[in-house]
């Protein structure tokens, strides 16, 4: 091969190769020549007029650049829009050359096309993320003038006709002392900075304003751009969360129950000052260490080593640093954290105010009951007054009369009303004693049958059927056997007694225990005479008796004292004619404790 | 009142479950002339007054079954009985307990006349001859 066609190979293989699409047309517009690349844009058109490779026309565009270079023999630069060989619209750079003849008058033009599609979309796309960027946008000149602003600004401030930046965002009549925009003038660097403006309605608007420079060919900051964030509804969120954050820090603070909380570890994390009361120790000693095991109850520890979500004990007691038991109400929290156990809150309500209050309300009731056995006492005192002031008339109205039948009558009447004297000082000395408990484990259950096996043969000589009615799921209590005994032995004498005065045949007594919501519950039910109102106003009165027979008149005074010694009520139903139901409730959190127990 | 019955002694009923009581006032009234009735049962009590129409009923407020103040209701309304005074005598105390017990069994109005006990006999026999004299006055 010679070297002039080793050349021509050699600018063959570069006009292929160029990246930008070259194309060669002659002056009736048919493409004479093209390179791949313009092949790889429009497909294979050598032979096609240019309009119907590029553009899909069938005729030569209205004003045709490679037209008006053949015309006047000049180059030119246009921008031009057409369908790529896939139908896709392209947007292009063309640059028009005309190749001479040998007349001087152009034989050829050749086009060379650049493809501007990507950055024309890249131009879109960085137009649309100014336009809709949701924060305010504005190019700003030297002067403070704002000369473009995007859709938000625009909707805010309205179209930016020259404005001056200080006037839309502060209302401000002169540049500001500290101007972001300046800065970045002054420096040509990007700037970040807080900024109060104000709204057209005069309230203040807090912004966040970055600026950055936008640069000519030669370097020079020519605008600013300057992007302004609204933080109002960003600093309400932020007031209202640190508002939240110190009312729940106060409420922990001055919480009156208890709180500590633990880490995963156990480690303290929080003590409020009611726990620094409880607890007896200076809240620093306690942050960041494992509390005491003394301190918490065994049974909270599953929540505290995250394997129980929270365990309530409504009575119990802890060991303070002064080694003092002190009872409370305590509930353990496990925290989730992120989805896991994080931890767990303690809050713990002391009880010693509550159990001195409720000492206070017994005493109360007992003075009370005192009340009411005192002036029960001046009632019967004065019956047995009456009948001695009979036995003193009858004997001394005999004597007179030399009547010794009379006599003798009086003599019996004095005689009778010392001894009721003597039976009432005895039982009010019983009532009056006060003896403490004699707690131990008991079985309901069995009490009540004891006293049933007790009685029952006696009521069913009287034509009464006695009998017991036990939940066999009632559990052992602390309790004193002798004493409840004698309450429900006084309640069963009673039930056969209204059965007696009822003169129904066929009567029947139940005795029933059972357990419910925490409450132990004992009855004595009766279907014998019932009470009317006046009966039941007086059954709790002491030497209020109904009984022909004698009796005391302190039965039901003392099954009283004795259940309110337990932590009990008595509750009284009964109906004339119909019968009668005592009931004694007993609350299992307040019946006397095992002074050694613990929880 | 007739002038055959003037000259009859009064008849006194007495109500109370105390035995005692009850024989003590029945021999001090009869020793003072008086006609007795004397009544331990109170659930018969209504029927056997309604049957003698007693000139004064002395009755003792607490006593079983059948209360005293059911009872004195019961008398201050029956028909019979109207008119007949009524003498409660207990060992409430007539200022504070009396009033009170009255007005829970709905407002029953205050018996002719109240003797607190232990009751003494001079007492009883001029407060009973005071009752019968204004209860006679008010029917002539």
């Amino acid at each position: 091969m010679s070297a002039v066609t080793q050349l021509e190979d050699v600018r063959a293989r570069i006009f292929d190769e160029i990246p930008s699409g070259v194309v060669l047309v002659d002056p009736s517009l048919t493409i004479i020549d093209h390179n791949r690349a313009f092949a790889d844009l429009f497909g294979e058109a050598r032979g096609n007029p240019c309009y119907e490779a590029t553009k899909g026309r069938s005729s030569p565009c209205p004003s045709c650049p490679a037209l008006e270079s053949f015309s006047d023999g000049h180059q030119r630069v246009i921008e031009q829009q057409g369908n790529d060989s896939n139908g896709r619209e392209i947007h292009y750079l063309v640059q028009i050359t005309p190749v001479m003849g040998a007349d001087n008058r152009p034989e050829y033009v050749a086009a060379i096309t650049t493809d501007l599609t990507a950055t024309r979309r890249l131009q879109r796309e960085y137009k649309t993320l100014f336009e809709q960027v949701p924060c305010f946008v504005a190019v700003i000149n030297r002067d403070h003038r704002v000369v473009k602003g995007n859709e938000l600004f625009r909707k805010t401030f309205g179209e930016p006709t020259g404005e001056h930046c200080y006037r839309l965002y502060k209302r401000r009549r002169e540049p500001c002392q500290k101007c972001p925009v300046d800065r970045t003038f002054a420096d040509g660097l990007s700037h970040a900075s807080r900024q109060m403006g104000m709204a057209r309605d005069g309230r203040p608007t807090p912004y966040l304003v970055f600026t950055a420079p936008l640069l000519a060919d030669d370097g020079e900051v020519t605008h600013v751009i300057e992007m302004a964030l609204d933080m109002t509804a960003h600093e309400d969120l932020e007031q209202k969360l640190s508002r939240a954050t110190v009312l729940r820090q106060a409420l922990v603070e001055s919480s009156l129950d208890a709180i500590v909380v633990f880490d995963e570890k156990q480690k303290v994390l929080l003590v409020n000052q009611a726990a620094e009361d409880l607890l007896g120790c200076p809240l620093d000693e306690m942050i960041g260490r494992p509390a005491p095991k003394r301190l918490i109850p065994k049974a909270l520890y599953p929540v505290l080593k995250g394997r129980e979500n929270q365990v309530l004990l409504h009575e119990t007691a802890v060991t303070n640093f002064a080694g003092e038991r002190i009872p409370v109400r305590i509930a353990a929290v496990a925290l989730e954290v992120d989805g896991k156990f994080g931890g767990a809150a303690l809050i713990a309500q002391d009880l010693r105010e509550l159990k001195r209050l409720e000492l206070e309300k017994m005493e109360a009731e007992r003075l009370a009951a005192v009340g009411q056995t005192v002036a029960g006492l001046a009632h019967g005192i004065k019956n047995i007054l009456t009948g001695l002031e009979g036995g003193m008339y009858v004997t001394s109205s005999g004597l007179k009369r030399g009547d010794e039948g009379r006599v003798h009558q009086g003599w019996e009447m004095l005689e009778r009303n010392m001894g009721r004297i003597s039976d009432l000082a005895r039982s009010l000395l019983a009532f009056s004693r006060g003896e403490a408990l004699t707690c131990r484990e008991i079985s309901p259950a069995d009490v009540v049958n004891d006293v049933v096996e007790l009685y029952r043969d006696g009521a069913s000589q009287q034509g009464i059927e006695l009998s017991a009615d036990v939940d066999d799921g009632v559990a052992p209590a602390w309790m004193d056997p002798e004493a409840l005994h004698s309450c429900l032995a006084n309640l069963v004498s009673n039930a056969v007694d209204a059965c007696l005065v009822s003169g129904n045949s066929g009567c029947r007594v139940e005795v029933r225990v059972r357990e419910g919501d925490g409450v132990l519950v004992f009855e004595v039910v009766d279907t014998g005479c019932g009470m009317d109102y006046e009966v039941k106003q007086k059954a709790f009165t002491s030497f209020f008796t109904t009984k022909e027979r004698g009796g005391t008149g302190l039965g039901l005074l003392l099954t009283r004292k004795i259940v309110q010694q337990h932590g009990g009520s008595i509750v009284l139903e009964t109906e004339q004619g119909e019968g009668t139901t005592f009931r004694l409730e007993f609350p299992r959190d307040r019946l006397p404790k095992p002074e050694t127990e613990e929880e | 009142m007739s002038e055959s019955v003037h000259h009859r002694a009064p008849l006194v009923a007495i109500v109370d479950d105390e035995q005692d009581i009850v024989t003590y006032l029945r021999l001090a009234l009869e020793d003072q002339g008086y006609r007795v009735l004397t009544v331990t049962e109170s659930s018969t009590a209504l029927e056997r007054l309604a049957a003698v129409e007693p000139d004064v009923v002395c009755l003792d407020l607490l006593m079983p079954k059948h209360t005293g103040v059911a009872l004195y209701a019961e008398i201050i309304r029956h028909p019979d009985l109207a008119g007949c005074p009524v003498l409660i005598m207990s060992g409430l105390t007539p200022k504070e307990d009396l009033p009170k017990l009255l007005e829970e069994a709905g407002g029953l109005p205050q018996p002719a006349c109240f003797m607190e006990k232990p009751i003494r006999v001079e007492q009883f026999i001029e407060a009973l001859s005071e009752l019968l004299r204004t209860a006679e006055g008010a029917t002539t």
